[in-house]
C-alpha cells in the first residue's frame, strides 16, 4: 500500500512536471522545485531575470492543476488592501447599505507576487500572515486562504534602485529560494520559436487540489532516520559562525545563519527528493540536495563576503563538505 | 533486532576480519618499533638479542593488535551506517533497523534489504595494504638489517671469525661457572648484582661481539668488583663475629660478677684471641686444687663461709672441670713450640709482664657467687677444645725463630695496650677460664697470653659468610708464542671458606712473584697489563 502511494506521488508529480514542461522550456529544476513547494506546502521564491517565464511558469501550475491563480505585481504605492482585500461600502440589498468584506488577490490557490521587493515593507508584510497562517485579516475578521496555497513571489537581482529588500523574517518563510537562469541557446531558440508561432494551445488538468493535499500528506511519511536527523542539524548548525561546528567559510563570511526553519526546509524537501528517487526513506544525499534551496535566502552574509564576491551558493557548498567531513564513517577499518 | 540482522552479521564477521587485519598492522608495527629499538641497542652493544627474540618482539604485538580487532564491540546501527556509506544505499539500513513508525516502513525494510543483498561483503570492506602495514614492513626491515649489521658473520673477516668462535665457547664456560650462583635462590642484593653482571658478561660473550681484549678487561673488572664483594662481605662477617664474641665476653663478664669479680670486658676480648699455652693446663689444674681446698675449708679466698649446697654444686662443677682438663691433650709439635718458646728470654719478661698483671687483677676482688650455670659450664668446655684447636694452628705458625720473635713481639704490644687500659684490665690475665672456679688460668710466670695475632677466625659453617660463589678459575685455550686467550673468572674469594691468611701479608710476596714471572715472559705478553692491573687494584682495596 504504501509501495502505491510513493508511486502515486511519483506518477503525480511527474505527470505535473510534464505537463508544465509543455509551456516551460527549459528551467526544470525551477519546475521540479516549484512543484516540491506546492507537494510540501511551502512558499518559493524565485529569483531571476525578467522575462524568464516565471508567470508562465505560474499559470501552466495552475492549468495542470486545475488551481485558481492571480498575479500581484508589486509596486512601492501598492497596499496591503490591494493584496489583501478591503471592506468596502455596498448595497446589502433591501436598500440597506453596509460594509463588505471584497476579496484581493491573495485569494487564489496560486499566488504570482511579482517583484515582491519592490513594495513596501508595509505591503510586504501583509503577505506575512497568508504565506504563514494561510488567512488574512482585515478588519478584524479572519480570512482563511483555500488550499492549496502556496505563494511564489519573484525578485529581480538587478535595478536595486527604489526596492525594499525582503525582511528576513519574511524570507524565512519561504520554503525555498530558487535562482532562475537564463536559457540555454537551445532552449532560447526553442522558446522564440513557440512564442512566435501560433498561439499555444492552453494545458490540459492532469491532477486535482484534492490530489496536491495527498501529496503533502505522503510526503510527511518519509521516515527520517536518526543520523540523517543529526546530519541536517548539522548543516544548519554549520551555517551559524558562534556554533562549535561552523565552517571555516561560515565563520569567515556568515553574520546570522539559518533559522530552525531552515532545518525543517532541508528534511521536507529532501523528503520530496526521496520520493522521486523512489527511495522511502530521506537520504543524506537528498539533503546535500535540498541545502542550497533552503538555505540559501536564510543565511545573511557580512560585509566581507560581498567584498569577496562569496555567493550565499558558494558559502553552502562550503558548509556542505564540512559536515559531510565532519559526518565520519564509524567503523574505520 | 531487525530483519536486517541475519544478513548484516556476514558483514560484522568481515569487518572483525578487516580490524583483525588493521590490528595487525598497527600491533606489529608498534612491536616493530621495539624490535628497531631492540636491534639498535644490540648494535650498539647495549643489551643483546637473538632472532627469536626479535621475531616475537614483532609478532606478538601484531597478534594481539589482530585480537583486538577481533574483539573490538560492534554495534549494528553503526554497522548499518557504515554499510549505507560504503555501499551508497542512501541511508535505507540506517533508516530501516531504526524501527520508526511509518506507513513506509515495511516497504522501507523491503528497499533495505534488497540493497544490502547486492552488496558484497569484501567490496565494501575489502582487506588491503594500510600505511600501518608498510610501517609494519619497513620496520621489521629496518630493524631486521640493524640486527644483521651487527651480528651477520658475513661483514668479518676470518681473524674476527675465529675471535668469535673462541668468544663463544668462553661463554659456555662462563655458563657452567655462574649456574650455581645464577641458580640460586635466595640471592643478597650484592649477589644479584654479581650475577646479573655475570649474565650480561656470559651474554656478550656469546653473541662474542667483543675483542678479545675487552673481554678480558671485562673479566679483569668482574673479578675486581668479586673481589671488592668478598672484602666487603668479610668486614660484615666479621662484625658479626665481633658482636657474637662481645656478647660472649658480656655474659662471661656477668658470670664473674657474679662471683664477685669486676672483669673489663675489653680484656676478655683480648684474653680469647690467645689461646692458653699447653702449661695453663697445669695452672688449671693448681686452681682447681686450690678451689678444692677452699671447699674443703668451707671457705672462700676472703674468709667467706660457704653454704652447703654450693659446696655441693662447686664440688660438682668442678669434677666436670676436672674431667674436661684430663681430656686436653697437646701434639708433639705444641709441646715443642711451648718449650721453645718458654726458652725465649722475651717470652721470659712478657711473662713477667703478664704475672704482674694478674696480681694487680687479683687484689680487691672478693667472690661471692663460686657456682656456674648450665651454659657457662657448657661455654667453658667449649673453650677447652677451641683452645686446642688454637694451639695447633699456633704451633704451625711459629715454627721459626723469627716468626716466633714476631708473635712475642705481638704480645708485648698486646699487653702494654691492655696495661694502658687501668687496674681493671689486669684482673683478666689470670681469669680466661675463670681461676676463681678453680678452672686453671695463665698461672704464675709461664702464662702466655695471645694478643693481635691478626688471624681470622675460620668459621666453621662456610656458608654462614654471605658471599658463598666458589672461586673458580676459567682456563681460555692457551696458544703458544704470547697470542693466548685467557680468561679468568672468579666468584667472591670469601666465598665457602675463609682465608686465613690476611692478604696485606702476603700481597708483597705474591706481587713480587708475579712481577718475576712477567720479567720471565710466562705470562703472555697481552695479558701482562692485566695482572699489573689485578695487583694495583689489590694494593688499592689493601690500603
Amino acid at each position: 500500500m504504501s509501495e502505491q502511494k510513493a508511486q502515486w506521488f511519483r506518477d503525480t508529480f511527474n505527470s505535473v512536471r510534464t505537463e508544465v514542461r509543455k509551456a516551460i522550456v527549459g528551467q526544470e529544476d525551477i519546475v521540479e522545485g516549484v512543484l516540491i513547494g506546492l507537494a510540501a506546502n511551502g512558499n518559493v521564491l524565485l529569483e531571476g531575470m525578467p522575462g524568464l517565464g516565471k508567470t508562465l511558469l505560474v499559470r501552466s501550475l495552475s492549468q495542470a492543476l486545475h488551481l485558481s491563480f492571480n498575479r500581484i505585481q508589486f509596486t512601492p504605492d501598492l497596499m496591503p488592501a490591494d493584496v489583501t482585500g478591503t471592506n468596502i461600502l455596498a448595497d446589502t440589498g433591501a436598500g440597506s447599505k453596509g460594509f463588505e468584506f471584497r476579496r484581493g488577490p491573495i485569494f487564489a490557490n496560486l499566488i504570482l507576487a511579482d517583484e515582491i521587493n519592490r513594495a513596501t515593507p508595509k505591503t510586504q508584510s501583509a503577505m506575512l500572515e497568508a504565506m504563514q497562517e494561510r488567512s488574512v485579516t482585515v478588519g478584524g475578521v479572519r480570512h482563511v486562504l483555500e488550499e492549496p496555497f502556496l505563494v511564489m513571489a519573484t525578485q529581480n537581482p538587478i535595478e536595486q534602485e527604489g526596492t525594499y529588500p525582503l525582511p528576513e523574517a519574511q524570507l524565512d518563510r519561504f520554503l525555498m529560494k530558487l535562482l532562475v537562469p537564463f536559457p540555454s541557446r537551445s532552449e532560447l531558440a526553442d522558446i522564440v520559436t513557440r512564442t512566435t508561432g501560433k498561439d499555444p494551445s492552453d494545458l490540459e488538468p492532469v491532477a486535482e487540489k484534492d490530489a496536491v493535499l495527498e501529496m503533502r500528506k505522503i510526503l510527511r511519511e518519509v521516515p527520517v532516520a536518526e543520523p540523517v536527523l543529526q546530519y541536517a542539524l548539522s548543516i544548519v548548525l554549520a551555517t551559524h559562525p558562534d556554533s562549535e561546528g561552523a565552517s571555516d567559510v561560515a565563520k569567515r563570511y556568515i553574520r546570522f545563519g539559518s533559522s530552525p526553519r531552515g532545518a525543517q526546509s532541508i528534511v521536507t524537501i529532501g523528503k520530496a527528493y526521496a520520493l522521486l528517487a523512489g527511495r522511502y526513506n530521506l537520504a543524506k544525499e537528498d539533503l546535500n540536495k535540498a541545502v542550497k534551496p533552503a538555505l540559501r535566502h536564510r543565511i545573511l552574509l557580512n560585509f566581507e563576503a560581498e567584498a569577496d564576491g562569496m555567493s550565499p551558493d558558494r558559502i553552502l557548498s562550503d558548509v556542505v563538505e564540512h559536515a559531510e567531513r565532519a559526518d565520519r564513517d564509524p567503523i574505520r577499518v | 533486532m531487525s530483519q536486517l540482522s541475519p544478513t548484516l552479521k556476514r558483514f560484522a564477521i568481515r569487518v572483525r576480519l578487516v580490524r583483525a587485519w588493521a590490528g595487525f598492522a598497527i600491533g606489529g608495527t608498534a612491536g616493530a618499533v621495539l624490535a628497531l629499538t631492540w636491534a639498535a641497542l644490540d648494535f650498539f652493544r647495549v643489551f643483546y638479542t637473538e632472532w627469536p627474540y626479535l621475531l616475537l618482539t614483532v609478532l606478538v604485538p601484531a597478534f594481539v593488535g589482530a585480537l583486538i580487532g577481533v574483539l573490538l564491540r560492534l554495534k549494528e546501527k553503526d554497522l548499518a551506517s557504515s554499510i549505507d556509506r560504503r555501499g551508497k544505499l542512501e541511508d535505507r539500513l540506517s533508516t530501516s533497523i531504526s524501527g520508526l513508525d511509518s506507513s513506509f516502513r515495511e516497504v522501507q525494510q523491503q528497499d533495505a534489504l534488497a540493497s544490502l543483498e547486492r552488496v558484497k561483503a569484501a567490496k565494501v570492506y575489502p582487506i588491503r595494504l594500510s600505511r600501518w602495514h608498510g610501517a609494519l614492513v619497513l620496520g621489521g626491515i629496518i630493524a631486521a638489517a640493524l640486527f644483521l649489521m651487527g651480528n651477520s658473520p658475513l661483514l668479518l673477516n676470518s681473524q674476527q671469525k675465529a675471535d668469535r668462535e673462541k668468544l663463544k665457547e668462553q661463554a659456555a664456560v662462563v655458563e657452567r661457572v655462574a649456574r650455581p650462583l645464577l641458580d640460586k635462590v635466595d640471592k643478597t642484593s650484592d649477589e644479584k648484582q654479581l650475577a646479573n653482571q655475570l649474565e650480561q658478561y656470559r651474554d656478550e660473550l656469546k653473541k662474542a661481539r667483543l675483542s678479545p681484549p675487552e673481554a678480558m678487561q671485562k673479566a679483569n673488572d668482574l673479578v675486581n668488583k668479586a673481589d671488592d664483594m668478598a672484602k666487603s662481605d668479610y668486614t660484615e662477617s666479621q662484625k658479626d663475629m665481633d658482636s657474637a664474641q662481645d656478647a660472649l665476653d658480656k655474659m662471661q663478664a656477668d658470670a664473674l660478677k657474679a662471683q664477685g669479680m669486676n672483669v673489663d670486658p675489653n680484656l676478655l676480648k683480648n684474653l680469647e684471641k690467645n689461646p692458653v699455652p699447653p702449661n695453663a693446663a697445669q695452672d688449671l689444674q693448681n686452681q682447681i686444687d686450690k678451689l678444692k681446698q677452699q671447699l674443703n675449708s668451707g671457705k672462700d679466698d676472703h674468709g667467706n663461709k660457704l653454704s652447703e649446697a654450693k659446696k655441693m654444686e662447686l664440688s660438682k662443677q668442678m669434677e666436670e672441670l676436672e674431667k674436661e682438663l684430663s681430656q686436653v691433650k697437646y701434639s708433639q709439635k705444641v709441646l715443642d713450640m711451648m718449650a721453645k718458646l718458654a726458652a725465649q728470654p722475651e717470652w721470659q719478661k712478657l711473662m713477667k709482664m703478664l704475672q704482674d698483671m694478674q696480681k694487680n687483677a687479683q687484689s680487691g676482688k672478693a667472690g661471692q657467687q663460686p657456682t656456674l650455670t648450665k651454659e657457662q659450664m657448657e661455654q667453658i668446655k667449649q673453650q677447652i677444645k677451641e683452645m686446642e684447636k688454637q694451639l695447633e694452628a699456633l704451633a704451625d705458625r711459629l715454627k721459626d725463630d723469627k716468626a716466633m720473635q714476631e708473635f712475642i713481639k705481638e704480645m708485648e704490644d698486646s699487653l702494654k695496650n691492655m696495661q694502658l687500659g687501668g687496674d681493671k684490665m689486669g684482673i683478666g690475665l689470670g681469669l680466661f677460664n675463670l681461676p676463681s672456679m678453680g678452672v686453671p688460668g695463665p698461672g704464675n710466670g709461664t702464662e702466655v697470653n695471645f694478643a693481635n695475632t691478626h688471624q681470622i677466625p675460620l668459621s666453621k659453617d662456610p656458608h654462614d659468610i654471605k658471599a658463598k660463589s666458589d672461586p673458580r678459575a676459567i682456563r681460555g685455550e692457551r696458544a703458544a708464542q704470547g697470542t693466548e686467550t685467557y680468561i679468568e673468572v672468579k666468584g667472591p674469594s670469601g666465598v665457602g671458606s675463609k682465608s686465613r691468611t690476611p692478604y696485606v701479608q702476603v700481597f708483597k710476596q705474591y706481587r713480587k712473584q708475579a712481577e718475576q714471572a712477567l720479567d720471565r715472559q710466562q705470562i703472555p705478553p697481552d695479558q701482562q697489563k692485566r695482572v699489573k692491573d689485578y695487583f694495583d687494584s689489590l694494593q688499592e682495596g689493601g690500603q
